[in-house]
């Protein structure tokens, strides 16, 4: 029930119409570099990571540069508001720009802050580990003549959203390790219409599988904010046709201490974690 | 009444002056010959007083006159004109029928002197389109189309191709009022923006009015579109119909009693979607994608003083595509009018509205079956009279209501599926309205209309409503909230709103006109796209959103040329509005109960110089029109609280339409159109998130590019068919963008779909090809 979605389906009506779309060049100018975080704190036992990278030039045409000379570290508290560790996260030599801790894991409830010193700024970012319910199963389902999806097999989820509004919730399919909706096709939604429904049978995608492919489905809590930041960047990677959005910022959740100083951005992510996996057989 | 009379008598100071003399009255209906159609706009000269009337939207016209003897000419453009002498010495019924003219090739001679409406009318900023020229425009696939047309109108843009509706003096598709028959019309496009909803058939008049505007009309800031429908044909039975490329139409209108009531009835649908159906693939009948309309009308003259209208438009777009989507959406209209002689001097019309759009969403997926319909439903009483008190003074007053209901959406789903059933909240609003307005001349050279219109807003529960907190910009957290009854007052807006225009004649065929006018709009469209989708919701004005307001003033200089052959007229405006809505990035409009929490409010303005020039007459008709404007906002919350172009921002914007017949069988006809393009925001550095390249700019601006100039030309030719016995045919061959111009509409930024770390800029050309098509028309 996302309506950024409801907009892709009226553009791809609209495409049958006509419109054609082509490459052109336009100069830009490059504006200053900014810190940009990428930080997911699971609840699952693991390595932990934290990637910092700046902004570059719009066509730089390459990965943009990371960062690995700044001090990063993570505050716990617990339900009451108070602080019960600080974990120094240490930058990984192997991987210029990821910062590690670990193995450990999150807890559901539990409140986090992000520190960050960099280039003589500090910035923070505070969010909440939100609960998650469990994926119950996965099942795949053959289709024959059931226009418009093609014949073929299926893999469908089953899992009980947790009754009471509030929650929001990530999906990310794989196929034989690779993700399907990567890039603009985030899958999420938040519960206003499905609160404390029983989600079942549920396609994972609209397109077949073959056989034998390993299908794995993660599933993550994420918080408000992060429903408000996906919209915002799906509205502004997903920006074509006739019902774009205005061009704008993508607003995360780091701030910079010194609200004079330079902004950053990212996000810093706690999320609850399942996952599930099946064969297609 | 009589001491209302009386006083608005006294308030103009001509009451002694009309006491002391013997006056009569002439009045009557100016109707076309052909079909008893009352004709809008037509005027009635008298050379002895070098003075006249207009007939009003029902052909009506009332001249009150001290006893003697006079000529009365009658006019309308594309009629003969008909000459009259009268020995005035008792009140006088004057029913006129005027010829319409063989042919516009041969050069009419009148007699008298002409009343030229361009210079000596109190309109300014108004522009009219007769349906004929509109019917031999060239027409993207053929489709007559009354909104496109008016797209090529002084201080008329639009977003861009296949956007729905129409963008006047820097202003928003939502401050437009467009009335069919009275009724507004909540969105005016089929198939999104591509043809607009009104079937040509089963109009008789469009006037865009853009400034000046009469205390009659409010509630829309920026301009309003009269669309008035066909009476029906009160002769005989005649048809028009046309089989195009895209849809057919077909209209009927007769006599039910000759001379006495008539109707119409005027259907169109598009059949794309029927050659879909005689696929031998099973699967593909089960996609749908069409539209269709349905406008009819009856009125009923039971006799001198009393006629009834009852109108009604019904139109529907609809999308399938399986079992997985479906969409549709569409506007009902219906209109019940009774005009009332009072006196000879005294017109009046009472009015019944209900209007209702819906658009309606869903899926058939077993699992996930739903249908979500979202309504705003008005019902509105409304009068209105014109009290023709003498040739100097016309007095025009009324009132009106307007109940509101807005659904912003209903969810019902099957019984299988995961989705819950919800309803937001409805939202309960009523707009009241009074108005007072008088022409005045005084003297030959100067003429006033001056008025003043009250209006009201109440917002009413039931419902619980919050004030919002946080920081502008952001989303804002709603607190304090208060519980309201149903029919209790959450908010109450009362504004008033003056008018007034002046005309100066400088001389025959030349005059200066001025205008003040503010205007103040209660309900707003939530649309945060480029192009407004039929799912964005009206808003009604709350105790968070203040009603918007707009002050406007215009000056013109109107001359015309050649004994009239030529109307030409320059006009400069300025507008600033106040209580303009925008959005915080990542705003969430639909189903969202604290959506208040995600608006942003600023003002705006906008200024800008108008050219046109039309030429009338003749073999070859048309006009070229020149608008350099601007149009800013300024909202706390986006471009770092600065001054910005707006969306619908176009420094130079012109057209140019050219009919020329050639001969009794062949005309051909031309648009050209350029504009400077739309605004928009490039960015100046990337980002990375989990794999995905996001655009930032690092300034944080709004609309710092503009994508490249929009062009295109457009021709079509008509060919007559040779007339046969009660059945009259042409042929229309149209080519849309002629030269396959690429017309960006919109530049925007993307990841390389097979090379994730590289990113292109897109120029997405909505039609980008030249489109040619056939239309057969008949008549009977």
């Amino acid at each position: 029930m996302k309506t950024s979605g409801l907009y892709t389906l009226l553009l791809l009506s609209l495409l049958a119409f006509s419109a054609c779309e082509d490459v052109v060049d336009v100069d830009l100018e490059t504006g200053e570099t900014l810190l940009v975080v990428q930080a997911r704190i699971t609840d699952s036992l693991m390595v932990q990571k934290v990637q910092l990278s700046t902004t570059a030039a719009y066509f730089s045409n390459q990965q943009t540069p990371r960062v690995s000379n700044a001090l990063v570290q993570l505050t716990e508290y617990n339900e009451n508001g108070e602080a019960v560790a600080v974990y120094p996260f240490v930058a990984d030599e192997s991987a210029p720009g990821d910062y590690t801790y670990g193995p450990w894991a999150g807890t559901i409830g539990y409140t986090y802050e992000l520190e960050i010193n960099w280039n003589d700024q500090q910035y923070e970012a505070i969010t909440q580990l939100k609960r998650i319910p469990d994926i119950d199963s996965l099942r795949v389902f053959e289709r024959i003549d059931q226009y418009p999806f093609e014949d073929g097999k299926y893999v469908q989820m089953f899992f009980q959203e947790l009754p009471g509004k509030g929650d929001f919730m990530q999906l990310k399919f794989y196929k034989n390790d690779t993700l399907i909706n990567d890039g603009g096709n985030l899958a999420y939604f938040d519960d206003p219409l499905v609160d404390g429904s029983y989600i079942g049978n549920f396609d994972i995608t609209f397109e077949p599988f073959t056989l034998e492919d390993t299908v794995r489905v993660e599933m993550y809590s994420i918080t408000r904010e992060q429903f408000t930041f996906f919209n915002e960047m799906i509205g502004q990677v997903n920006n074509g046709g006739l019902f774009a959005n205005p061009p704008a910022n993508v607003r995360g959740n780091i701030i910079n201490r010194d609200p004079s100083g330079p902004e950053a951005l990212g996000f810093f992510a706690c999320t609850g974690f399942r996952a599930k996996e099946i064969i297609v057989k | 009444m009589k001491k209302l009379y009386l006083m608005l008598l006294l308030l103009i100071g001509t009451g002694a002056s009309l006491l002391a003399q013997q006056k009569f009255t002439i009045n009557g209906h100016i109707r076309d010959k052909a079909n008893g159609e009352g004709m809008i706009g037509a005027t009635i000269y008298i050379p002895e007083i070098s003075s006249g009337a207009t007939t009003n939207v029902y052909g009506f016209y009332s001249i009150t006159l001290p006893a003697g003897d006079y000529t009365l000419v009658f006019r309308s453009l594309g009629y003969v004109t008909l000459e009259q002498k009268i020995s005035l010495n008792g009140n006088t019924k004057l029913e006129i029928e005027l010829e319409e003219e063989k042919s516009t090739l041969e050069e009419v001679v009148v007699t008298g002197e002409r009343v030229d409406a361009n210079v000596k009318s109190m309109e300014m900023s108004v522009n009219k389109l007769e349906m004929k020229t509109i019917q031999r425009m060239p027409a993207l696939l053929g489709e007559v189309d009354v909104i496109r047309s008016i797209q090529l109108l002084p201080g008329v843009s639009t977003v861009g191709e296949g956007a729905s509706g129409f963008n006047v003096r820097g202003g928003g598709v939502d401050q437009n009022l467009i009335l069919l028959d009275e009724s507004p019309v909540y969105n005016s496009s089929h198939l999104f923006g591509f043809f607009s909803v009104f079937n040509p058939d089963a109009v008789k008049d469009v006037k865009l009015i853009k400034g000046g505007i009469p205390a009659q009309y409010g509630g829309r800031l920026s301009s309003l579109l009269d669309v008035r429908m066909k009476d029906g044909n009160s002769k005989e039975l005649s048809g028009t119909g046309g089989v195009g490329t895209v849809s057919s139409r077909l209209s009927v209108e007769a006599p039910i009693i000759k001379d006495k009531s008539s109707f119409i009835l005027a259907g169109r649908r598009s059949y794309a979607d029927l050659f879909l159906k005689l696929s031998p693939d099973e699967n593909l009948r089960e996609n749908a994608a069409y539209f269709y309309d349905l406008s009819a009308k009856v009125n009923y003259k039971l006799n001198d003083r009393n006629t009834f209208y009852l109108s009604g438009y019904f139109g529907k777009d609809v999308f399938k595509f399986a079992d997985l989507f479906k969409m549709s959406w569409g506007n009902y209209t219906s209109t019940i009018r009774w005009n009332h002689l009072f006196s000879e001097r005294l017109f009046a019309n009472f009015t019944g509205i209900y209007s209702n759009y819906d658009y309606l969403l869903g899926s058939n997926l077993s699992s996930q079956g739903f249908e979500w319909k979202s309504n705003i439903i008005n019902w509105s009483p409304k009068v209105d009279l014109a009290y023709y008190l003498n040739t100097n003074n016309t007095l025009t007053f009324g009132a009106s209501a307007i109940f509101y209901t807005f659904k912003p959406g209903d969810i019902s789903v099957t019984s299988d599926s995961f989705f819950n059933a919800y309803q937001a909240p409805w939202q309960y609003g009523r707009e009241y309205a009074a108005y007072v307005d008088n022409e005045q001349k005084i003297g030959t050279r100067l003429s006033l209309q001056y008025g003043l219109r009250v209006s009201a807003f109440d917002y009413q529960g039931p419902r619980t409503v919050y004030d919002y907190v946080g920081v502008t910009g952001q989303r804002k957290r709603p607190v304090n909230p208060r519980t309201f009854e149903k029919g209790e007052s959450i908010a109450f807006y009362p504004n008033v709103e003056p008018r007034i225009s002046a005309n100066i004649a400088t001389d025959n065929n030349s005059s200066i006109k001025a205008s003040y006018n503010r205007m103040v709009q209660y309900i707003h469209l939530i649309s945060n796209t480029t192009a407004a989708s039929p799912l964005d919701i009206w808003q009604p004005s709350t105790n968070n959103i203040k009603p918007e307001r707009a002050d406007q003033w215009v000056l013109g200089y109107f001359r015309n040329f050649q004994d009239n052959r030529f109307e030409t007229s320059v006009e400069g405006y300025y507008k600033t509005m106040s209580n303009q809505i925008d959005y915080i990035n990542g705003a969430q409009l639909l189903l969202n109960d604290s959506l208040e929490g995600d608006l942003l409010y600023g003002k705006g303005r906008s200024y800008g110089l108008e050219f046109f020039a039309k030429k009338n007459t003749g073999a070859l008709t048309g006009w070229i029109s020149y608008t350099l404007s601007r149009s800013e906002r300024q909202i706390e919350g986006i471009n770092q609280g600065n001054w910005y172009r707006a969306k619908y921002d176009k420094t130079h914007n012109l057209s140019v339409v050219g009919i020329y017949e050639l001969n009794e069988r062949w005309s051909f006809s031309g648009n050209f159109t350029y504009s400077t393009g739309v605004v928009t925001t490039f960015p100046n550095a990337r980002w990375e998130y989990e794999g995905i390249t996001i655009p930032y700019n690092t300034n944080d601006v709004r609309n710092n590019f503009r994508v490249p100039a929009y062009h295109r030309l457009d021709l079509a030719a008509t060919l007559q068919n040779k007339p046969r016995k009660n059945w009259d045919s042409n042929w229309v061959f149209s080519i849309y963008n002629v030269y396959a111009r690429k017309n960006a509409y919109s530049i925007y930024f993307r990841q390389n779909a097979d090379n994730p770390t590289n990113t292109e800029a897109v120029r997405l050309a909505i039609l980008g090809i030249f489109v040619p098509a056939v239309t057969y028309n008949f008549n009977f």
